[in-house]
């Protein structure tokens, strides 16, 4: 997986927080002149479908359609030997709860192979996902955020989020003009916040997108005036439900600096007016916190206990808490109450961490999702915890073609994380049926944590959030 | 409610204005309540209370339908004093309220306490669900249908409360809502939902136990001092008091508004087996 640090800003049109940074750090993919051998491998395999019996129907796991929902398998495809594919949900059903809810950002680069990776997981793990998928409006057009949903026919939720937080430098840590040109093309109510009609635009683009759960527009919540930021976030959440139509779901999109979860008289004044406000059943909560290394989640224990009593209430509450850009904090959080949780394959939608410049670009690291350990690490450590006692392979869709060739494949690594990260999440679901969710994930942290004992790590490289994990679980 | 020595108008005028034999049931501090047939009606008896304000105030009354909640009959005007009041019809509810069983030595019986709780949790999620919050929510505004703890019944519904509680001090004894507060309402943050949950919880151990569970009747407390006591936690309950009834008390009396939960959480806690 390709380390996406947020040091260099090389280019003055780095559109970083709307993760496309990763599209104009590189140049464009061509797949048909790749030289990535392991991603050619990859997608040179047979083509593979799984039934779909409930709706008569066949998902394509691999190949040109990949990531679709047809009615007869294309010619010279093969069945996948994992057997049917468990039915499709909707919305509604996702929203309920019964099953964690794995969101996945379409980001730049890679979003061309997101479909794939949420078709493998739902023939997989259906049964114990509920998927959804991501848009950031301002990186793109209408048109093209429709075309990625409707290749992500397994998600259940299709959300084409406004990102209004944009605007908020004030409040937020965002680069230099974190809106650029296009950005405003894309989402044009971005250059007339506030203003008579404002709510309503933001929905339309929304609706014109494709999402099925809309959102809130989102601006920041401002930690140094905070009942009248709270009061001016649900008056226009108020406005939004006015605009709905009858069958429109929304959730209340609240985008909090850190200090917000971190400060109890901050957090008590947030989770008494979530309290107190329950004409919203959804919320999606996005937490803007101090960047350490790339892919690596916060330790911080104040922060840690915040989104824990945020989670235990939405939880008690029967509210549905989605957590979008947090990834494995996201999935930690499951074990609290959270109902769901969103990644993707850059820096930035892993976590809505605070911008900080550094200058001078290190070039690309060769990164890898260490499942056992819940932890990403270079390919060099990978290599020597591979020869450990113990250590188990993985036996994803992408290492296999990612680990027998050369050179190393980025593309193929994140897939390999996000199959990962949502096998993680059905793991959860699937030992929670002896003691819960908190108990499910409280396991698999304990057997992160003997995993990594003893091993051969440096400090730096040490997963220091399984300790505060285990100290909160 | 409390009980000053005489109502602020003569019964046989009040009578002659509202057509019927009225008996005096109890003032609060905006006006005065009368039994009239099979109606309580509540007259306002300050002189700014404008019709208008109480046609928006009721208005949520009127979606509020609950065997745990007087039923509202509707607003009324009646000419006393030389000045036309408004006024509030509710049903009558026979036996008095639980103000004075607390002090006639009736205490809530442990038995009886989850019954008891619930009902009033489920006559304030009725009108939390009509967007309303009670904001005065203690022993006097409690009444037993028909004399049975599963049937309690509030009262005195939909009137705004204009007191500056910061420059006030309490007494206990006389004065009927300061004592059931809770901390954010005695520091002058607003009211919200979360005030009712505080309030049911102090009048439910209140009732058990037949001593406030904060303060002393004897003593005087400045706000501040006030606010102290409720951050000190309450008196513990007897240990014949149901656990999951003396759970859901402890939670509702925290000073933490979001830790007491909502209506609906803490009637679910309140159904499984602690």
């Amino acid at each position: 997986m390709h380390q996406d640090e947020p040091d260099p800003m090389p280019e003055e049109d780095l559109d970083w927080s709307t993760g496309v940074e990763d599209e104009l750090d590189w140049p464009v993919v061509d797949e048909e002149k790749l030289q990535n051998a392991a991603l050619n491998a990859y997608l040179d395999a047979e083509d593979e479908y799984v039934p779909l019996p409930s709706e008569d129907g066949f998902l394509i796991l691999s190949g040109d359609n990949a990531g679709s929902v047809v009615t007869a398998p294309p010619a010279g495809s093969v069945a996948s030997r994992s057997g049917n594919a468990p039915p499709r949900i909707e919305r509604d059903e996702a929203l309920a709860g019964s099953r964690p809810i794995y969101l996945v950002q379409r980001g730049g680069r890679y979003h061309r192979f997101i479909p794939r990776v949420l078709v493998g997981l739902h023939a997989s793990y259906g049964d114990s996902l509920a998927l959804g998928a991501i848009a950031n409006l301002p990186s793109a057009n209408s048109q093209a955020h429709r075309d990625f949903f409707a290749l992500s026919p397994v998600s259940a939720l299709r959300i084409a989020d406004p990102r209004c937080y944009l605007l908020d430098t004030d409040i937020l840590r965002l680069p230099k003009e974190p809106i650029k040109a296009r950005g405003y093309k894309n989402a044009p109510y971005l250059a007339h916040a506030e203003t008579s009609g404002w709510v309503q635009r933001v929905l339309d683009a929304q609706r014109a997108s494709g999402a099925n759960l809309l959102l809130t527009p989102g601006r920041a919540l401002d930690p140094d005036d905070p009942q009248k930021s709270l009061d001016r976030t649900y008056e226009q959440g108020d406005d939004v439900l006015s605009h709905l139509d009858r069958c429109e779901r929304v959730a209340l999109n609240l985008t909090l600096p850190a200090r917000w979860l971190s400060s109890p008289a901050l957090r008590n004044r947030l989770l008494d007016q979530i309290m107190d406000q329950d004409q919203f059943d959804t919320l999606y909560v996005r937490v803007q916190w101090a960047q350490g290394k790339a892919f690596i989640p916060p330790d911080d224990a104040e922060l840690l206990a915040g989104i824990k009593k945020l989670a235990n209430l939405c939880a008690d509450e029967e509210r549905c808490l989605l957590l979008p850009q947090t990834g494995l904090t996201g999935w930690y959080s499951l074990a609290h109450g959270a109902a769901g949780f969103g990644l993707g394959v850059s820096g930035a939608d892993q976590a809505f961490a605070e911008y900080v410049f550094r200058a001078g670009a290190k070039g690309a690291i060769e990164r890898y999702f260490e499942r056992q350990l819940l932890h990403t690490l270079d390919r060099n450590t990978h290599n020597v915890l591979a020869r450990t006692p113990g250590y188990t392979r993985c036996t994803c869709p992408y290492c296999p073609a990612l680990f027998a060739n050369e050179p190393w494949s980025h593309e193929l690594s994140a897939l390999h994380y996000l199959h990962s990260m949502g096998e993680l999440t059905a793991k959860v679901h699937r030992d929670s049926a002896r003691n819960g969710r908190h108990a499910a994930l409280r396991r698999i942290v304990a057997a992160a944590q003997r995993f990594s004992t003893g091993l051969p790590l440096s400090a730096e490289q040490s997963p220091k959030h399984l300790d505060a994990w285990g100290q909160a679980l | 409610m409390n009980q000053p020595a005489v109502p602020r108008f003569a019964p046989e005028e009040v009578a002659k204005q509202l057509g019927a034999e009225a008996s005096f049931l109890g003032a609060g501090a905006f006006g005065d309540t009368w039994k009239v047939g099979g109606e309580a009606v509540k007259i306002i008896c300050t002189d700014d209370y404008s019709m208008a304000r109480l046609e928006r105030e009721v208005e949520g009354l009127r979606r509020v339908s609950s065997p745990h909640v007087v039923a509202f009959r509707g607003p009324i005007t009646v000419q006393l004093g030389g000045k036309a009041r408004p006024g509030l019809r509710f049903e009558y509810i026979a036996g008095g309220d639980l103000e004075g069983r607390i002090a006639d030595g009736k205490l809530l019986p442990p038995e009886h306490a989850e019954e008891f709780l619930r009902g009033l949790l489920v006559g304030v999620q009725a009108l939390h669900k009509a967007a309303t919050i009670h904001r005065d929510i203690k022993p006097a505004n409690i009444a037993l249908r028909n004399g049975r703890w599963s049937d309690p019944v509030i009262l005195d519904l939909g009137l705004a409360k204009q007191i500056d509680a910061s420059t006030i001090t309490i007494y206990p004894g006389h004065i009927g809502t300061f004592p059931y507060m809770a901390p954010e309402q005695l520091i002058g943050q607003r009211a919200r939902k979360a005030a009712d949950l505080w309030a049911i919880g102090v009048t439910v151990r209140h009732a058990l136990t037949g001593n406030h569970p904060f303060y002393k009747i004897e003593n005087k407390y400045t706000v501040d001092e006030a606010y102290t006591c409720l951050t000190k936690g309450p008196q513990p309950l007897s240990s014949n008091c149901p656990k999951s009834v003396s759970a859901i008390l402890d939670r509702l009396t925290s000073v933490v508004e979001h830790e007491r939960g909502s209506v609906s959480s803490n009637l679910i806690r309140l159904s499984r087996d602690y």
